[in-house]
C-alpha cells in the first residue's frame, strides 16, 4: 500500500488496494454471516446501498486474494479466522491452498451502451460479449490462480470438456487454454472495433449468441496440469448489476436461473436497480434466486459492532502515525471531572430555575426533592437523572388535565414511572438543552454507521484525524479524543454528507429537502417536554394504503407522486432512509417505516435508537420535498 | 503533430479573421454554404456569439448559397422554471438572428419512452448520426460550444473530426475536403463559476469512439495513465471517476497555467488536496500546466505527454490512456484534439484512449448573473482552407 495519511479513507474495493494490503484489512467476519446455502448451485442476488462492502466480499474470492489469504495464513504459528473459514467451506485445502476458482466480472463495462432495442440480435450481442468476457477472465483468474504471470502459460493447462460443455455451439471446445485466450480476446476486439464508434452502431456484422453459453462452460469444462486436475470448485461473481439497463439485467437474471446451474453464480447489484420495489417491503425469493440484502446480514447490532470493530482494528495496524492499538482505545468513552463541570453549573441554573414552579407544589413536592438531592452530587448521571423526572412531571401534567388529583406522588411512583426508554430520553434533551456530548464511543460510532462499512470508515477518518492531532501536539499526556472532540468531528462528517447530497444524488435537491423536513419533523416530536415517543421520533411511517396509493397514482404518471417515488427509492437505495416494515394492529394497518439515516440522526441532533416514528400523509411527504418543513408550535422542555 | 501549425483567434481578431475569409470567398466567387450548430440552451453566451457571426458574415457580402442554423437541444437535464423559460427564449433569438443567412432546424437529443434507461453514450451517438445526416455539400460547419453540455461538443466535436480529417497514405489531410470547420467558444470565466452543477449521473459516460480502453477485459492488466484536467467545483464528479482508476494507475492531473488568475493553480491544488492528491498520494511532479485560454498549448502538452506515456509503456505490453477533462472549455477543446489525433494512430498499436465523464443532472445560475454576461469570443478553425 502506497503511503497513505489516512487510513480510513481507502475504499477497499476492487481496483485501490493491493491483494496484501487487501488480505490486511479484510474483515473475515461477514464470510461467518454468509447463508450456508450460498456456496450452493442457485443465482444468489446480493444488494445493498453503496458502501456496504459488496465488492469486498466479491473480491475476497477472487484467486489473487485467494493467494494472498493463503499465503498469510499463519500468523505467529496460528491459522488465521480467515483461513479456518475458507477451509470450512471447502475455498481452500489446509494442505494445498486455494481450491476454488473464482471469476470476477463487472457490469461496468460498457454493456448499457450496447444498441438498444428489443430484437434478437441485440440480446445476442450482449450474451456474446459477456461470453467471451467470462471466458477471457475465466483464464485470466486460472493462470492467477496456479500463479502464472501471463497467460501464454497456459500452455501447460489442457482444458476438457463434460456434460453440457460439449454442446456448446458458441464457445470453441479446444483444449488448448492459450488458444481459447486468443478467440475470446479477438472476439472481443471485434466487437469493440465496431461498437466503439462514433456514429450508431447496428448490429449486423457483430457476433450473437442465443444463450449465456459461457457459464455452461465455466461449469463443465475440467483443467488438467500435468494430468491432474486444477481449480475443481467454481464461482462465478458479477458485480454492478445495476449498470444494466433494466431489460439486460431482467434477462441476465431470468436465463441464468433458467440453466439451473450447478455452480453458484453470485450477482451484485446496488439496491437503487430494485426501483420503486425498494420502497415497500416484500419477498423477493425464488426457488432458485436467492436474495440477500446485506444490510440485514447481521442479526443484531452487536454483530456489526464486531464486525465494524474488527475493521478499525485492521486498519489501525497499517497506519504508523500513531501507535497501532485498538480503535476504541483512542476514544474516551467518559467525561472527565472537568469536563462535566462546565455542564454541571449550566444544569444546576436551569434545575433551580425549574424547580422554582415545583418546589411548593403539593403534588410533586417529592419529586422535587429528588431533583434537588440530585443537586448535591455534581455528575453526568444525576443531571440525567434530573432530566429524567422533569419528563416524567412533564407527562403526569399532560394526563392530569381532566382530574383534580392534589395527592402527592411518591419516590417510588417515580420509580416505577421511570423506564431505560425515558433514561435514553432525559440522555437526549441534556444533550439538546445542556449541549453533553451524546455522539461519541464505538458503540454510538458503530450505530452512526448504520450497518454500512463506508459510512463507518468515513466517520472513522474524522476521528482518526482528533487521534493524530492528539499524537502530534506532544504535550497531550491522554493519547484518547475525548467526548466533546468526537462529537465535534461526527457532527461535522454528519454536516458534510448532508451537504454532499445534492451534488451524489440524481434527485438530490429535492432528495435534501425532504430529508431536512423530516429531520425538522421528528425533532418537533421527539423534543416535546413529556417526550411522548421516548426516546425520540428518527423516522416516518407511510401506510400501505398510501404505499397503494403511491405506486399507482405513479403507474397513471401524476407528476409530483412520480418524483417522491424517485425520491423515496433513491434516498433508501443510498441508505439515506433505512426502510422496515411495520405490521398492522388493532388500531392501524400495516406500512413501512423509514428511519432517517443514523449519520443524518447526529446532523438533526436526534437520538440513535430505532423504534420511535410518525404517521405521514404523501402529501405531506410532497410538500416536504418541494417546499420544505413547515414548524407548527410545540411545548418543548424548559420553554 | 496534426495542428503543428494551427489557426487561432480571440476576441476583435475573430471578426476581422471572419471578415477577411469570407471576403476572400467573394472575391473567389466561391459560394458559402453554411451549417452552424448550437445548443438549445439556457446560455446567452451562445446568443453574443452568433450575433457576431451572421453580422461578420453579413458584412462580407459574400455569396450564401445555403445556410442552416442547427439547434441541439437536450431532454434529460433538470433546470428551474426560470432556466427553462430563458432556455425558450434563447432559442428564439437564435433564430431570428439567424434569418439574415437561413433557417433554422431543431434536433432533440433525450430518450424516446420505449427505452427509459438508454444510455447517455447511445444517447450521444444517436446524436452524432442526426448532425452527421444533415451534412451534404457544405464548405463551412461552425460549431458553437457556448452553450452545449461538455460530452456534447466533445462528441460532435469528435465526430465531425473523424469525418472530416482523410487518411493520405502515413499521413492525415486537414484540408477536409475543403470543408471549414471552425469551433467558436464565448468565454466568461465569471459566468462560469456562477453555474452550478448539480446530481452528477451514477453511471460515467463514455465519449462515443472513447471507451475500449476502460471498457475491453482484453485490456484490463495494460497499465493505465490518468490525466484529468482539474476546475473548479468539480469534486462530485471526479470521484464518480476516480472509482474507475485502478490503485497502479500513473496518475498526471493538469493544472491551468498560466491563468488570469495567478492563484488559480493554487486554489485548485487546494480543492482537490484530500480527494485526489492526498488519497493516490499523487507526487507534485507528475503535475502538468496547460494555458488556461490556448487550446493548442493544451493540445500540444497532452499530445506530448501521452505519446511519451504510449511509447515507454508499449515494452510493457501496451497501455491506457484516460483523459477526463473538468476544466474550462478552451482547455477542454485542446485535450479533445489530443485524444482525438492519438486515436488515429491506434489501429495495429498496443494502446487505447478512453473519455470518462460524470456528467451532471442539473444546473442552476440566477438569471440576473447570466444576462450581465459579456463573452469574449475565440475561434478555433481545425480544417478546411487554412490547411490547404
Amino acid at each position: 500500500m502506497a503511503y497513505r495519511r489516512n487510513p480510513f479513507l481507502e475504499r477497499m474495493s476492487e481496483k485501490t488496494t493491493s491483494d496484501q494490503e487487501f488480505v490486511r484489512l479484510f474483515s473475515p467476519k461477514i464470510l461467518e454471516c454468509l447463508p450456508e446455502d450460498s456456496f450452493g448451485g442457485a443465482v444468489h442476488l446480493f444488494t445493498s446501498p453503496p458502501g456496504a462492502g459488496k465488492t469486498t466480499l466479491l473480491r475476497a474470492f477472487t484467486p489473487t486474494a485467494l493467494r494472498a489469504f493463503w499465503s498469510n495464513r499463519l500468523v505467529q504459528g496460528t491459522k488465521t479466522e480467515s483461513f479456518k473459514d475458507f477451509v470450512s467451506r471447502g475455498v481452500m485445502h489446509e494442505q494445498e491452498g486455494p481450491q476454488l476458482l473464482g471469476v470476477l466480472l463487472s457490469c461496468a463495462s460498457g454493456y448499457a451502451d450496447l444498441p438498444s432495442g428489443a430484437t434478437l440480435a441485440h440480446d445476442g450481442i450482449f450474451r456474446a460479449l459477456f461470453d467471451c468476457r467470462v471466458v477471457l477472465r475465466s483464464l485470466r483468474s486460472l493462470a492467477a490462480l496456479l500463479g502464472m504471470e501471463s497467460t501464454v502459460e497456459l500452455a501447460s493447462v489442457e482444458l476438457r470438456y463434460e456434460g453440457a460443455g460439449i454442446d456448446l455451439k458458441s464457445i470453441p471446445t479446444t483444449k488448448s487454454a492459450v488458444e481459447l485466450v486468443e478467440w475470446a480476446e479477438a472476439c472481443e476486439k471485434g466487437v469493440y472495433a465496431q461498437l466503439d464508434s462514433i456514429s450508431d452502431v447496428s448490429p449486423t456484422g457483430l457476433p450473437v449468441h442465443v444463450r449465456f453459453e459461457s457459464v455452461l462452460w465455466l461449469q463443465s469444462v475440467r483443467f488438467l496440469r500435468d494430468g491432474k486436475e486444477v481449480a475443481p470448485r467454481r464461482l462465478l461473481m458479477v458485480d454492478d448489476l445495476h449498470k444494466l439497463r433494466k431489460k439486460q439485467r431482467a434477462m441476465l437474471i431470468e436465463e441464468l436461473v433458467e440453466l439451473r446451474l450447478h455452480i453458484p453464480v453470485w450477482l451484485a447489484q446496488r439496491s437503487i436497480a430494485l426501483g420503486a420495489e425498494l420502497i415497500s417491503q416484500g419477498a423477493r425469493d425464488g426457488r432458485d434466486l436467492r436474495h440477500y440484502p446485506l444490510e440485514d446480514i447481521w442479526s443484531s447490532p452487536r454483530e456489526f459492532e464486531h464486525y465494524a470493530s474488527n475493521i478499525l482494528d485492521r486498519r489501525m495496524e497499517v497506519q504508523q502515525a500513531v501507535p497501532s492499538v485498538a480503535f476504541s482505545a483512542y476514544l474516551r468513552d467518559q467525561l472527565s471531572q472537568q469536563e462535566v463541570e462546565e455542564y454541571w453549573q449550566k444544569g444546576v441554573e436551569l434545575a433551580n430555575k425549574y424547580l422554582q414552579n415545583y418546589r411548593h407544589s403539593p403534588r410533586y413536592s417529592e419529586w422535587a426533592t429528588h431533583i434537588e438531592a440530585h443537586l448535591s452530587s455534581p455528575g453526568i448521571e444525576s443531571l440525567q437523572a434530573i432530566a429524567a423526572t422533569q419528563i416524567l412531571i412533564a407527562r403526569d401534567e399532560s394526563k392530569r388535565q381532566l382530574t383534580l388529583e392534589l395527592a402527592p406522588l411518591s419516590a417510588d411512583e417515580l420509580e416505577d414511572r421511570d423506564s431505560t426508554q425515558v433514561q435514553r430520553a432525559a440522555e437526549i434533551f441534556n444533550h439538546d438543552s445542556l449541549k453533553t456530548p451524546y455522539y461519541f464511543g464505538l458503540e454510538r460510532l458503530c450505530i452512526l454507521a448504520t450497518s454500512n462499512v463506508e459510512e463507518l470508515l468515513m466517520l472513522a477518518a474524522a476521528l482518526y484525524d482528533g487521534i493524530v492531532a492528539r499524537q502530534v501536539l506532544r504535550r497531550q499526556t491522554d493519547i484518547q479524543v475525548s467526548p466533546q472532540d468526537q462529537e465535534k468531528r461526527i457532527r461535522e462528517a454528519a454536516r458534510k454528507k448532508r451537504d454532499f447530497i445534492p451534488k451524489n444524488h440524481t434527485e438530490g435537491t429535492r432528495a435534501q429537502r425532504l430529508l431536512d423536513a423530516i429531520g425538522a419533523f421528528c425533532r418537533g416530536k421527539t423534543f416535546q417536554s413529556n417526550a411522548p415517543y421516548a426516546p425520540g421520533v428518527t423516522g416516518i411511517r407511510i401506510s400501505e394504503i398510501e404505499l397503494f396509493r403511491l405506486a399507482s397514482e405513479s403507474k397513471r404518471g401524476t407528476a409530483s407522486l412520480v418524483t417522491l417515488q424517485k425520491v423515496l427509492a433513491e434516498c433508501v437505495a443510498e441508505n439515506l432512509l433505512v426502510a422496515r416494515s411495520s405490521s398492522a394492529s388493532v388500531a392501524r394497518d400495516g406500512g413501512t417505516v423509514y428511519y432517517l439515516n443514523r449519520t443524518l440522526c447526529a446532523y438533526f441532533d436526534l437520538p440513535l435508537q430505532y423504534g420511535g416514528w410518525q404517521e405521514v400523509s404523501l402529501t405531506q411527504l410532497v410538500d416536504w420535498m418541494e417546499i420544505g418543513f413547515q414548524p407548527s408550535r410545540q411545548r418543548r422542555l424548559g420553554a | 503533430m496534426l495542428w503543428e501549425q494551427y489557426v487561432f483567434q480571440r476576441g476583435t481578431k475573430v471578426q476581422d479573421l471572419w471578415e477577411r475569409m469570407y471576403r476572400d470567398r467573394r472575391e473567389a466567387e466561391k459560394p458559402v454554404k453554411i451549417l452552424y450548430i448550437a445548443g438549445r440552451g439556457f446560455d446567452v453566451r451562445a446568443n453574443a456569439v452568433l450575433e457576431k457571426y451572421v453580422e461578420s458574415v453579413s458584412e462580407s457580402a459574400c455569396r450564401i448559397e445555403k445556410a442552416e442554423l442547427v439547434l441541439v437541444g437536450f431532454s434529460s437535464y433538470q433546470l428551474s422554471q426560470e432556466l427553462q423559460e430563458q432556455t425558450d427564449e434563447n432559442a428564439k433569438i437564435l433564430s431570428s438572428l439567424f434569418e439574415r443567412l437561413g433557417s433554422t432546424t431543431t434536433v432533440h437529443i433525450g430518450a424516446n419512452g420505449e427505452e427509459e434507461d438508454i444510455s447517455a453514450a447511445s444517447l450521444l451517438r444517436q446524436g452524432n448520426d442526426q448532425l452527421m445526416q444533415l451534412i451534404s455539400d457544405h464548405t463551412d460547419i461552425v460549431l458553437d460550444v457556448s452553450s452545449l453540455p461538455r460530452i456534447a461538443y466533445l462528441s460532435f466535436m469528435l465526430a465531425l473530426l473523424q469525418r472530416l480529417v482523410k487518411v493520405n497514405g502515413n499521413s492525415y489531410l486537414l484540408s477536409g475536403g475543403g470543408v471549414t470547420f471552425q469551433i467558436l467558444v464565448g468565454e466568461d470565466a465569471r459566468l462560469d463559476g456562477k453555474i452550478q452543477s448539480e446530481d452528477p449521473s451514477n453511471d460515467l459516460v463514455m465519449i462515443p469512439g472513447f471507451a475500449t480502453a476502460l471498457q475491453a477485459e482484453s485490456m484490463q492488466d495494460w497499465p493505465l495513465v490518468w490525466f484529468p484536467i482539474l476546475g473548479e467545483n468539480k469534486n462530485a464528479q471526479l470521484q464518480k471517476v476516480m472509482e474507475a482508476v485502478p490503485l497502479a494507475a500513473e496518475i498526471c492531473p493538469v493544472l491551468p497555467h498560466p491563468s488570469k488568475d495567478l492563484r488559480r493553480g493554487d486554489k485548485l491544488l487546494l480543492e482537490y488536496k484530500a480527494s485526489l492528491f492526498d488519497s493516490k498520494d499523487i507526487p507534485l511532479t507528475n503535475v502538468m500546466y496547460a494555458h488556461e485560454s490556448h487550446p493548442f498549448e493544451a493540445y500540444r502538452q497532452l499530445l506530448t505527454a501521452m505519446s511519451r506515456y504510449q511509447k515507454s509503456m508499449s515494452l510493457l505490453g501496451g497501455c491506457r490512456l484516460v483523459v477526463t477533462p473538468l476544466a474550462s472549455k478552451l482547455i477542454t477543446l485542446g485535450v479533445a484534439l489530443a485524444c482525438f489525433e492519438m486515436k488515429l494512430k491506434v489501429a495495429n498499436s498496443n494502446y487505447a484512449v478512453a473519455i470518462p465523464n460524470a456528467e451532471p443532472q442539473r444546473y442552476a445560475v440566477p438569471l440576473e448573473e447570466l444576462r450581465k454576461s459579456e463573452p469574449e469570443i475565440s475561434m478555433l478553425i481545425l480544417t478546411g482552407e487554412p490547411y490547404q
